[in-house]
């Protein structure tokens, strides 16, 4: 059986059937979490923003007129609710270090290595410019393409790749 | 589009599994230093955050929980909602009006269009801008009274004359 697109996902729940709401948190929470991770959202918060990022998307569904994806919008209403966060938090934007699954202990001068260069990517990130630092964990860490990263962020495909390549100028820079 | 601007278009794919680098591909990144820099930074963004595991159902259920609690909007609520901004429009373009006509104007000021805030409405909000909207001097006149557009250069020069006394 074909999987239903997002936007007949969003029509079936416009007409009543909650379980096609179910469908979509269960398709992009995770992905929302890793995008809003790599923007500065601290793990203990995850939770909470991307239940609220899906309620408001529900919630204002009229105000979506199915122009880009369902997936850029609702990434735009998670990073727009990621940067209320910080600036309630007077602009801390912490960007978490997390152990990473590849650290075994087989290697362990391997694994210091690893963790070296990914605290340095880690914080290295947190200092990009805002939409530089977004551009470049959509389409690195979730894979989008600029044309889903334009939705989002409410900026141009062209404009998205010079705020890539400054991104990946700057992170060689600071990680090398 | 040059080599080093193809493969970075393709590392992410390769990052995450959809696609793998051809031989020609693999060569260009052990000899060019710089796109071999940016795949090893794509490779390490591409794996953080790999671990986070939202609760897909839990969360699902607080949605969908928190959306029956709130009370459905009626139909007569959402045509309110829409038209207030435009009753709020109409006031701001009455109130224009009639400063417009206390204040002399350029004659360049004269030609601004102060509408275009106008462009941006549907056709109902539209019609309760227009409603609100004085009609222009001379399109409608009670019945019996003449414009004056309708007086000839004789009867406008009497008209004039009286004006200034």
């Amino acid at each position: 059986m074909t999987e239903r697109s997002d936007a007949d996902l969003v029509g079936a729940y416009r007409a009543g059937d909650e379980s096609a709401a179910t469908e979509l948190v269960r398709r992009h929470a995770n992905p929302l979490g890793r995008y809003l991770c790599g923007s500065g959202a601290l793990a203990a918060d995850l939770d909470d923003l991307v239940q609220e990022a899906f309620f408001r998307a529900f919630s204002k569904l009229e105000t979506w007129r199915g122009e880009g994806s369902f997936r850029g919008w609702l990434y735009r209403i998670g990073g727009n609710l990621l940067k209320d966060q910080v600036r309630r938090r007077r602009g801390v934007v912490a960007v978490p270090f997390e152990d990473h699954d590849a650290t075994d202990g087989s290697d362990p001068a391997g694994d210091v290595r690893a963790n070296e260069m990914e605290e340095r990517l880690v914080d290295a990130l947190g200092r990009l410019p805002r939409l530089q630092r977004e551009v470049f964990v959509m389409r690195v860490q979730l894979g989008l393409e600029y044309s889903e990263i334009c939705d989002a962020l409410g900026t141009t495909p062209g404009a998205a790749r010079v705020h890539y390549h400054h991104a990946v100028k700057r992170l060689k820079e600071s990680v090398q | 589009m040059n080599e080093c601007t193809a493969l970075s278009d393709r590392m992410i794919e390769v990052a995450h599994g959809r696609s793998r680098w051809t031989a020609a591909e693999s060569a260009h990144l052990e000899r060019c230093a710089d796109c071999g820099a940016e795949w090893q930074l794509v490779r390490a963004t591409a794996a953080l955050g790999g671990s986070i595991r939202l609760d897909e159902r839990a969360i699902a259920e607080s949605v969908v929980a928190r959306l029956r609690a709130v009370p459905p909007v009626s139909l007569a609520s959402r045509r309110r909602r829409r038209v207030a901004p435009a009753i709020g429009l109409a006031a701001a373009v009455l109130l224009a009006v009639a400063v417009w006509r206390v204040v002399p104007r350029s004659p360049a000021a004269e030609s601004t269009n102060f509408a275009t805030e106008l462009d941006g409405l549907d056709a109902d909000e539209l019609a309760i801008v227009l409603e609100a909207y004085p009609e222009p001097l001379g399109a409608v006149m009670p019945d019996g009274v003449v414009g004056m557009s309708d007086l000839d250069p004789e009867e406008l020069e009497a008209v004039l004359d009286s004006f200034e006394g």
